[in-house]
């Protein structure tokens, strides 16, 4: 049996593609058929929601109950993967928040697998989160994710800094978003549907709709090379690891 | 093209809009032309203003698409069914490529300008047009201006290799060759792409046929008053000739169908 697989996507800047990223990982693993849950931090309306109102939640990290909701129920869940959208700028308190309940802890002890999705903004600051996130990993999974969707720059990284920075984390993978053509990428977002589904020309609820050719071409070819990036990094092996001999146990809740 | 369960996922879902739309086997294919060599002055548009008033005459329709920003010579002198074109812009590419996949029957024509080759061939591959077209039932159609130079040689091989599934077809028009050889540079990938013979027009014709008011296949019913009997009648003649030649392509076409589809 697949041992809970939890997939972080954070950022400790705003408006790098955190949610975009998360919403390929969550085409990626309906394609795979790989039953998957997410949870938006984005609280109170949340981001991810609109575009998947059925597979996610919105929660705040800050609360219990919430932390709960999400930890406790890991190995009881139909889904097998929980992604979670973490809100612009509270990467790294989460991930504090998750060594204090021993989710770390129990990631190392191969109860879980833990991957972390850490969408790097252009400039050296986003190079400086990096240390700053590798204390609390352990044996977590490290993607390091360059979002270039919006056409960013990553111009200040020489590759000494790179290297310096990237060496500080135990076997980081780098990961690529490529653009997406901006009217397509405007056009999703308006739909307010799945990657998947503006390929397929279809409305949230399954109805024909009547997107652009050229749009949604762009789209899938688009996704198709973002999903070339999970498949190099094996991402479906990695989230069907199978589970150790000993008992799951839950990480407990932290004190509010 | 990769083949991963990635890719095959995204490409069910991209045609899965087209199992009501699908053609069936018998049904011919309509014909979408695409006139495109890399280099200018190489009788595209003549050959594009050609082929339009071929796929015109005996109460056939075409909708033409000029892509020569700037220029837009075959919207000047076919208005009626002529659309200017550009691909600068997002918005163009959709008006353009939305509205050739759209299949109403009508067969479409492209005269695309050399300085948007690659910038449309690289789009036709992004977004998988020819594919895309051909389940939709088009049977996509390059019509390469043959000549001497490595450019268009090389170029002609690429398109062959680049898109095995449009039928790409090189002419040869005597007015550009002038009398020199191409055939060996242009070798053909299947029966019916045999390249296509444009016998060269006396240039008395030319400058007659160049201020026609109506189409050459109108020519074929009706001389133009404006023309000396015998011009009227040799331009008359010229036509029928390059008429032909498009006929017998199309039967190429069609019998190479009905091969395959009696082979499966």
């Amino acid at each position: 049996m697949a041992k809970p697989a939890v997939l972080i996507v954070g950022a400790d800047k705003g408006g790098v593609g955190k949610t975009t990223v998360s919403r390929t990982l969550l085409d990626y693993f309906a394609a795979h058929q790989i039953p998957t849950r997410a949870f938006d931090t984005e609280a109170p309306k949340g981001t991810l929601r609109r575009f998947y109102p059925d597979a996610s939640e919105i929660v705040d990290m800050n609360l219990v109950p919430d932390q709960m909701k999400i930890f406790d129920t890991l190995s009881g869940s139909h889904a097998s993967v929980t992604v979670i959208d973490v809100r612009a700028g509270l990467l790294s308190p989460t991930l504090q928040s998750l060594r204090d309940i021993g989710f770390i802890e129990a990631a190392k002890k191969g109860q879980i697998t833990f991957g972390l999705f850490h969408i790097l903004g252009p400039t050296i600051t986003s190079l400086d989160e990096i240390s700053e996130t590798a204390a609390y990993l352990g044996d977590a999974k490290y993607f390091m994710v360059k979002n270039f969707i919006n056409n960013t720059h990553y111009f200040q990284w020489d590759e000494q800094t790179c290297a310096a920075y990237f060496k500080k984390v135990k076997d980081a993978v780098e990961i690529t978003i490529p653009k997406l053509n901006e009217m397509a990428c405007e056009q999703v977002d308006l739909a307010s549907v799945p990657y998947l589904s503006f390929i397929a020309n279809k409305k949230l609820n399954g109805e024909a709709a009547s997107y652009s050719f050229v749009l949604r071409g762009y789209v899938r070819h688009w996704l198709g090379n973002v999903w070339a990036e999970y498949d190099r990094i094996k991402l479906t092996d990695l989230v069907a690891a199978r589970a150790q001999a000993d008992s799951i146990q839950q990480p407990r809740a932290a004190a509010g | 093209m990769s083949t991963s369960y990635s890719d095959r996922v995204l490409a069910a879902l991209y045609d899965s809009t087209l199992a009501s739309t699908s053609v069936s086997r018998t049904t011919r294919p309509t014909p979408l032309y695409v006139i495109a060599s890399p280099r200018a002055l190489c009788g595209k548009t003549f050959l594009a203003l050609l082929m339009a008033d071929y796929l015109f005459q005996d109460g056939g329709n075409v909708d033409a698409y000029d892509l020569n920003p700037g220029e837009y010579a075959l919207a000047a002198c076919r208005p009626g069914i002529t659309t200017r074109a550009d691909l600068s812009t997002t918005p163009g590419q959709m008006a353009l490529f939305d509205r050739l996949v759209a299949n109403e029957g009508k067969a479409k024509l492209i005269d695309l300008g050399y300085s948007l080759f690659e910038r449309f061939f690289d789009l036709c591959e992004q977004i998988e047009f020819v594919e895309a077209a051909r389940r939709r039932g088009f049977e996509v159609i390059i019509l390469f201006p043959a000549e001497p130079h490595p450019s268009a040689t090389a170029a002609y091989e690429h398109m062959q290799r680049r898109f095995p599934n449009a039928v790409v077809v090189p002419v040869l028009n005597e007015a550009i060759l002038k009398g020199e050889r191409v055939h060996d540079s242009y070798e053909v990938d299947r029966e019916s792409a045999a390249a296509l013979q444009v016998p060269l027009m006396p240039p008395v014709l030319k400058t007659y046929a160049d201020r026609l008011s109506q189409s050459l296949a109108q020519v074929r019913a009706h001389l133009p008053a404006n023309m000396p009997k015998d011009h009227a009648l040799e331009l008359r003649s010229w036509t029928r000739g390059v008429f032909l030649e498009f006929r017998e392509f199309e039967l190429r076409l069609t019998l190479e169908k009905l091969r395959t589809s009696l082979r499966t």
